[in-house]
């Protein structure tokens, strides 16, 4: 899959919030929504650091905990970007992870939105 | 009594979803560093170790080796928990030593729960 078709994928894959909702009920789901939305931008910004930085191993670091975070949530395109900016972090390809990060600031902004809808319909 | 397991987990919301999965089975013991980990294994003596290969102080096959080392931890089946699903890793971690290889997100509970259970089962 590349960058395109990224975008095939959705925002929030709602199968993980059913398997999340088996697992734990609501409460787990609404627990795991939050955690994401509290943390995954620290991740974020280890990515950013680390290429700012020229730091390999912090960006590395940042994109493979952000990629299983957003996993846990199904923030399924973020989750792909992270994988690809996490194996590119790998071999020292900053500047290709550079390149990643408006797309990932653009879906991570995305799926906090669609997550925190998931959590207002909680709610409701 | 319940088996106890000891899950060294640097990733808050993965040890949240962790111990939603398994707080019914088994008695959890948490660790969020290697470092706290190698402090207080050899206390608990857990019945099986699930351990994360990306911690933030110490590689997770360090931790594994230091395990594997100790008086009365030797023996304990020790399950690699990582997001570092690339292509050879499993058959490399078995080749290090561990009892098994679960990737992260968990997608399919199952095929933790059955790991776990096969191993606690006969640890050898």
């Amino acid at each position: 899959m590349n960058g395109e078709n990224m975008k095939e994928l959705p925002l929030v894959d709602l199968s993980q919030m059913e398997r999340l909702n088996e697992w734990g009920g609501p409460d787990l789901k609404r627990k795991m929504i939050e955690l994401f939305l509290t943390h995954a931008s620290e991740r974020l910004g280890e990515i950013k650091d680390g290429v700012a930085g020229g730091d390999r191993e912090k960006a590395e670091t940042g994109a493979h905990t952000l990629k299983s975070s957003a996993g846990n949530v199904g923030a399924a395109r973020v989750q792909f970007l992270a994988r690809d900016a996490e194996a590119l972090a790998e071999v020292g390809k900053l500047g290709e992870v550079e390149a990643l990060i408006p797309a990932l600031d653009e879906e991570f902004e995305a799926a906090c939105g669609a997550l925190r809808s998931v959590l207002e319909e909680g709610e409701e | 009594m319940k088996p106890r397991i000891a899950v060294v987990e640097d990733n808050p919301d993965n040890r949240f979803l962790v111990q939603a999965l398994l707080e019914d089975l088994y008695e959890l013991s948490q660790f969020e560093t290697g470092t706290e980990a190698i402090e207080c294994l050899a206390q608990e003596q857990p019945d099986l170790i699930l351990l994360d290969l990306s911690l933030p102080d110490m590689s997770g096959v360090d931790v594994f080796r230091w395990i594997r080392g100790s008086p009365g931890l030797g023996e304990v089946p020790v399950i690699a928990l990582t997001a570092h699903a690339m292509t050879g890793d499993r058959e490399k971690f078995l080749a290090e030593g561990f009892n098994d290889y679960v990737t992260k997100p968990i997608v399919d509970e199952t095929i933790l729960l059955e790991s776990i259970a096969r191993w606690l089962k006969s640890p050898e």
